[in-house]
């Protein structure tokens, strides 16, 4: 009888599952990080996955996805960044971060080709701006982006393709942007009333070829 | 040694033969001293048969024992094994059958020969009783009188035999004097056992009517608390059950006490008849007395956890759950086995390819163990609420698994309760040769079925 009950005892002390293989939701994060957060704006993947060193950081980021604002841990120092579509590898890169420094990456197709962009989104929090960002991914044309807000003058800014701006200190508020063809001057789009947060960071990407575009407006929190 | 200590050494100790004919030269010559002589074999008849009558109260018997801490049924169950096995083990044993043979065969006309014996008796001293006891004297002089006393020396129709038998002097003589004294006594005897049987039927019926009374007052109570309920009407109702129990509790047995029933204590049994038709009596009824197994069904309501995980992406929400099997070792103590289902969240470091990650979960695993339930029934046994610790062993498909549970059994019959409690449980696991632990602290609540 006690003999049993002994041997009932071991085999409550066997476990026969690994804490961490268990079928549930988790969330891995890495004891030194900073903080990325992933746009996905290549037509040809509707969503991928962003890993690193083989720990899934954001399940899925579907295309021209501006519901997310927020960023995610990534590990910090030399990580590897690896992109899955429905568990095919789709990008793999290393990428260099510093720990707790704030990073926006891009996915996007240029003439053809998958490409990225990552960029450090560096401003001081003390100033209590807003901040946008102007990138120009069309591969047929440069334009000026031409922002009218509460100041008396508008603001003029050009962009080369396959560029971007650095983040550019704005005032809370709305303003309007418009896309003008700098040697032409014709207007291109038209964008009224876009809310800019403070400690918020505002991208408006252009894309497209010589026949179509697609304009979209990317937000993220700190 | 003068006439009386004869007469008392013959009752308790006995005399020796000498002594004896001594005693028996006297009764034959005295008559003064036979009839004491018959008065004392009678008393003690008589005393004899009322203190086999005497039996301890119920209640008395039953919080001496519970005073003393041991289990009545347990130590007459315990009795009747032992003389049980003695007698099978015993050669006795192997006449056994044929003397029940013989028993029953000398007993059924036995019993229907004392039977009708005793309801002719009955009959005869209840039209006594309900007359006097003095005229039941008068009524015995209708048997003929024998002696030679006085007042029946007129009686015409004995003259005769009263002159031969009293120049007789012979042994008739003296058995029907003795019978008439005899006769005599048991008139007397009659009259104090009619008023005794009176007076305890009167006690009775002013128990009755008290206990009557407060029936009547308590369904006031309820009836004007039916539209407001505070605690007067819980105490109404409580009261209403203790009278109800105490009344059936009553050492009172109907065939036995035949002769105290009046209209009133008819009253009283078709009184009883309607509590004792209520729906607890009735399935307390159809269950066995006792129990060996009992089944726990429980919910689980986590209100503290280490560590506290919050995650972004929500897992569905399953239903948490415990149900558990006890054997019943005693009132007291029980054994039993588990199953369960329960979220039990967990945070720990993995180091994958050289660098350190912090990963947190909260998965629903299943559970078994052994269970120990300790019930101090001796110290709350007239509460209605039963309090109880119940330890777990168990294990998880992650780890081993603790739990302790303190909590209240409320019964709504007698082997169906509501259980509530607090419960803390341990979880522990293995991550990388490193053990972590989940705390956590759960409200508990379900039913319990004893069968």
């Amino acid at each position: 009888m006690y003999k049993n009950i002994v041997l009932l005892f071991l085999f409550f002390l066997i476990s026969c599952e690994c804490p961490p293989q268990i079928d549930t939701s988790k969330e891995i994060i890495p004891n030194e990080y900073s903080y990325c957060i992933f746009f996905n704006i290549n037509s040809d993947y509707k969503v991928f996955s962003v890993n690193s060193n083989k720990i899934e950081i954001v399940n899925s980021v579907n295309f021209a996805n501006t519901s997310n604002e927020n960023y995610y841990k990534f590990p910090d120092n030399y990580a590897n960044l690896l992109l899955f579509n429905n568990n095919t590898p789709i990008f793999n890169t290393l990428i260099y971060t510093q720990k707790f420094h704030y990073y926006t990456f891009f996915f996007y197709k240029f003439e053809g080709h998958s490409s990225y962009l990552f960029v450090e989104d560096a401003f001081p929090d003390s100033l209590q701006n807003s901040y946008i960002r102007f990138l120009n991914f069309n591969s047929n044309q440069s334009v000026n982006f031409e922002i009218t807000s509460s100041l008396p003058q508008p603001i003029d800014v050009f962009v080369n393709m396959n560029d971007y701006t650095k983040l550019i200190p704005m005032l809370e508020g709305n303003i309007d942007v418009s896309i003008i063809n700098p040697e032409s001057q014709n207007l291109i789009a038209k964008y009224d009333n876009i809310n800019l947060k403070q400690n918020s960071i505002t991208n408006i990407v252009y894309m497209g070829d010589s026949t179509n575009y697609n304009v979209y407006i990317f937000k993220s929190n700190k | 040694m003068n006439r009386e200590d004869l007469l008392f050494d013959y009752f308790e100790n006995g005399l020796d033969p000498y002594e004896e004919d001594i005693l028996f030269q006297q009764l034959n010559i005295d008559e003064s001293l036979r009839k004491q002589f018959h008065q004392q074999m009678k008393i003690r008849l008589l005393a004899r048969e009322d203190t086999m009558h005497i039996k301890a109260p119920f209640e008395a018997t039953q919080n001496i024992f519970n005073t003393i801490g041991i289990s009545q049924k347990v130590l007459q169950t315990q009795k009747f094994r032992r003389n049980f096995l003695t007698f099978i083990q015993s050669k006795q044993a192997r006449i056994f059958p044929a003397l029940i043979l013989i028993a029953l065969l000398i007993a059924l006309p036995t019993f229907y020969l004392v039977e009708n014996y005793a309801v002719n008796k009955f009959h005869s001293s209840n039209a006594n009783i309900e007359t006097n006891a003095n005229s039941l004297s008068k009524n015995k002089q209708n048997y003929p009188i024998v002696s030679s006393s006085e007042d029946n020396a007129n009686s015409p129709e004995n003259n005769a035999s009263h002159s031969t038998l009293n120049q007789s002097n012979s042994f008739l003589a003296q058995t029907a004097n003795t019978a008439i004294l005899l006769n005599s006594l048991e008139d007397k005897l009659n009259s104090i056992y009619s008023k005794k049987l009176n007076k305890i039927n009167s006690d009775y019926t002013n128990k009755l009517q008290q206990l009557q009374n407060l029936l009547a007052n308590n369904q006031n109570n309820l009836a004007t608390n039916l539209d407001n309920p505070n605690n007067d009407l819980l105490n109404s109702l409580n009261n209403t059950s203790r009278v109800i129990q105490f009344t059936t509790n009553l050492p009172f047995n109907q065939r036995n006490n035949n002769i105290l029933m009046n209209n009133k204590q008819n009253n009283y049994f078709n009184y009883q008849k309607p509590i004792e038709m209520d729906l607890s009596s009735l399935i307390s009824d159809l269950l066995p007395k006792s129990y060996l197994f009992e089944l726990n069904l429980i919910g689980i309501n986590s209100n503290y956890t280490y560590p506290n995980v919050v995650l972004n992406n929500s897992f569905p929400i399953q239903y948490t759950y415990n149900i558990t099997a006890y054997y019943a070792i005693n009132e007291n103590h029980k054994l039993g086995v588990s199953y369960g289902k329960e979220q039990f969240p967990q945070q720990f470091n993995r180091n994958i390819d050289g660098k350190n990650y912090q990963q947190i979960q909260n998965p629903y695993l299943n559970y078994y163990g052994v269970d120990y339930k300790y019930i101090p029934t001796e110290i709350f046994s007239q509460s209605y609420v039963l309090p109880y610790i119940n330890l777990l062993g168990g294990a998880t498909s992650v780890g081993p698994l603790a739990k302790l549970q303190l909590g209240g059994e409320i019964s709504i019959f007698k082997r169906l309760a509501l259980t509530a409690g607090i419960e803390n449980s341990l979880l522990f696991y293995n991550v990388d040769n490193i053990i972590y632990s989940t705390n956590k602290v759960n409200f508990v609540y379900g039913i319990n079925l004893k069968f």
